[in-house]
């Protein structure tokens, strides 16, 4: 119980509480390329399952009972995938990465399933480190951005827009201080 | 059609209800995350746009899921 009063990051729910002399330096989310799988998923079978739900109108004719079967089964479908889509996206947008000038808040929002905070004081932070790895991280300018408190720990934050940006800032206020 | 007008409709209730619990829940956020930005001392211009991506999103998911109600409804009762 004692690492959470020594440990330099703290998770904890709802919003954090801004000192009077806090700023805003940088928000951001995770970099849309985050979302793509999902929005494949969904691409898939949002057309298919509405296809099928047509399509029973046809089958309807020919054998009621598989039409109706097909129809129970594709409406199932795409009720599920859309709202766990929208539910993703969602609770993808309402996630933060935020940097004051003191402190660092990666707020996590999972609708009505998760809703945490870590916050890094940025006085404890020892070294900040930038990783783009692959052809598209550098295209497209997102990668990894892991600020470590000591050799082996640290937070790590993925798909960072502009991690360098981030990364420099936090090392002009960290000399500053 | 065999599926019982019961299933059906509770299966298209059941959807607007959680449709409504997702928006409600993320207008939450969205409010305290605003209110937050704004003792930080966020700008207006990036508020707005901020903004601007919420309702396009909210937006979204009401057109699409009303899409699938209105054409599952359609081909269930025609």
């Amino acid at each position: 119980m004692d690492s959470l009063a020594t440990l330099p990051w703290k998770s904890k729910a709802s919003t954090p509480i801004i000192g009077k002399d806090e700023r805003l330096i940088f928000e951001s989310r995770h970099h849309w390329t985050k979302h793509v799988p999902l929005f494949c998923v969904y691409a898939l079978f949002f057309p298919l399952c509405l296809g099928m739900i047509g399509f029973t109108t046809r089958m309807n004719l020919s054998s009621p009972e598989l039409s109706s079967f097909v129809l129970f089964g594709a409406l199932i479908t795409i009720t599920v995938v859309q709202h766990w889509f929208f539910h993703a996206m969602l609770s993808e947008n309402a996630t933060d990465i935020i940097l004051t000038n003191k402190r660092m808040f990666y707020l996590v929002h999972r609708l009505w399933l998760v809703d945490s905070m870590d916050e890094l004081v940025l006085e404890k932070i020892k070294m900040v480190k930038v990783s783009r790895h692959g052809v598209v991280r550098h295209l497209l300018n997102f990668g990894e951005l892991s600020c470590l408190f000591d050799v082996d720990a640290g937070k790590t934050f993925h798909f960072l827009p502009t991690p360098q940006v981030w990364a420099r800032q936090i090392e002009s206020m960290l000399n500053v201080g | 059609m065999s599926i019982s007008l019961v299933s059906f409709l509770g299966i298209q209730i059941v959807s607007l209800l959680v449709m409504g619990m997702f928006i409600f829940e993320y207008w939450r956020l969205c409010k305290n995350r605003k209110r937050m930005l704004h003792s930080l001392g966020d700008s207006k211009e990036r508020t707005r746009v901020r903004e601007r991506r919420q309702y396009t999103l909210i937006i979204l998911y009401v057109l699409t899921t009303l899409l699938v109600l209105g054409i599952s409804s359609a081909v269930y009762f025609l």
